[in-house]
């Protein structure tokens, strides 16, 4: 993620101030920053939701399209994770440099997404063995890059509550 | 873990918040000042097809004859005499690359640098392997502007003792164009706190050192001191207000009866600053 320089004694204040329960801004250890969300951005997806957290600026799409189930669990559907973080996040992320970062963060959202409480896939079956629904999610990364896994979390969420009525309402993920 | 989700406002316009009359002229590169040939061109300004054009994205300034567009948004650009906050990137041979939002890294020479103990004598090979031993990459320091070469590179000084190593406090970058510029940048605030307003738009929050005796009760007051004074100052510079000692302090009053971590919301940072706005202009008036 995004990198900073400091000196020593900044760290050893910053430390002294965690250790009281106050960071830097006069959070708690245990505050977020305030989430500006925003849904339907993207005209031509089935639900989009932009997510603004500090420095970080996530987009979230999600188009659903029809597919053949998987041969281990043909009364489900399943999704599908691309991350792409930009070169206008950082200019670290030119060219090959944001690859590593954003598998990474794919990797992440397949495990977070592979259980049954977050989203009840057998909804994204329509006939068993022949064909579901196939939910393409692309994450975008704008911006500075820190708290990414946590706001795309957040946008897919929200992406899902804002796709029609065939979707199921999922539980929010903090 | 409570999270608090907003969804997105358009933002009103300054002017229409504070039903200001006189409006600033703002420019954006290409766009004509003026056809009138009597003025003298300043700087962000050229002379093209007998217009005078802006080149940069700001405000006119017209002094007497002169119009210059002075850049809202802009790297520091030093001075003479200017008091700066920097941040080491490199130890070289015989000086050190501190940071300072310039477009070229500044300098600080190994000859411009106090040694400890006062000692004023030609740096030796020892001191230049010790270099490392006083100031280290990532570290903080103050200085005042001693040049400015020609292609813009500045080199610093530290040849008195309220400048040098910074020690523990926080560090806010803001825009260089508001900071104000005034006798001394040093301000020790009543409120147990001190603070370095660096021209470069580095701005270094402190505790105030006659505080570090009583350590053990004052230490979390200060912590919570400092961080108000933190997010007071983000909020000014959101709101675009001019930095100086005292927009600072009746901005941190203006916050006291707030918790600290709602200043950064923006209807409280609104707030705020309205407030710190009228209490300004009553002073002036």
């Amino acid at each position: 993620m995004a990198s900073v320089t400091l000196s020593e004694a900044e760290k050893v204040y910053i430390v002294h101030g965690v250790q009281e329960d106050l960071r830097v801004d006069g959070r708690g250890c245990e505050d977020y920053r305030c989430v500006e969300v925003e849904t339907d951005v993207v005209s031509n997806t089935s639900g989009s939701a932009r997510v603004k957290l500090g420095h970080t600026d996530i987009l979230v799409g999600v188009k659903a399209e029809m597919g053949t189930p998987k041969l281990e669990k043909p009364n489900e559907g399943y999704l599908e994770f691309f991350v792409d973080c930009s070169a206008s996040a950082t200019p670290e992320f030119e060219g090959r440099g944001g690859d590593d970062l954003g598998t990474e963060i794919a990797n992440t959202l397949y495990r977070i997404f592979n259980n049954k409480s977050s989203v009840d896939l057998k909804t994204l079956c329509i006939s068993p063995r022949e064909h579901c629904w196939v939910l393409y999610v692309d994450v975008l990364t704008g911006k500075r890059v820190g708290k990414v896994l946590h706001a795309s979390l957040q946008s897919v969420v929200h992406k899902e509550e804002s796709l029609g009525p065939k979707r199921q309402k999922v539980g929010f993920l903090g | 873990m409570a999270m608090e989700m907003r969804l997105p406002v358009a933002r009103k316009p300054l002017s229409e918040r504070l039903g200001r009359d006189t409006k600033k002229h703002l420019v954006v590169p290409g766009d004509t000042i003026t056809t009138d040939t009597g003025f003298m061109r300043g700087h962000g300004t050229y002379m093209g097809e007998e217009k005078l054009i802006a080149s940069v994205a700001g405000s006119v300034e017209r002094v007497n004859k002169l119009i210059c567009v002075k850049a809202l948004k802009t790297r520091y650009i030093g001075e003479v005499g200017d008091i700066v906050v920097g941040r080491i990137t490199e130890v070289q041979q015989k000086r050190w690359k501190v940071e300072t939002n310039s477009r070229l890294d500044s300098v600080l020479l190994l000859s411009s640098m106090n040694l400890p103990g006062g000692e004023l004598r030609r740096r030796s090979a020892e001191d230049e392997l010790a270099m490392r031993g006083f100031l280290q990459e990532g570290d903080l320091i103050s200085a005042e502007v001693q040049a400015v070469f020609s292609d813009g590179a500045v080199s610093l000084h530290t040849r008195s003792l309220k400048y040098g190593k910074l020690g523990q406090g926080v560090l806010v970058q803001v825009s260089p164009s508001l900071v104000k510029r005034q006798k001394t940048h040093f301000h020790d605030l009543p409120c147990g706190a001190s603070v370095i307003l660096g021209n470069n738009g580095f701005i270094w929050i402190y505790p105030t050192p006659e505080h570090k005796e009583e350590e053990a009760g004052g230490f979390i007051a200060n912590l919570e001191v400092i961080s108000r004074l933190r997010n007071c100052i983000i909020s000014l510079v959101t709101q675009r207000m001019m930095l100086y000692d005292t927009s600072i302090l009746y901005c941190y009053e203006a916050s006291l009866p707030h918790q600290i971590k709602d200043i950064l919301k923006p209807e409280i940072m609104e707030e705020i600053v309205m407030e710190t706005r009228q209490r300004l202009l009553e002073q002036e008036g």
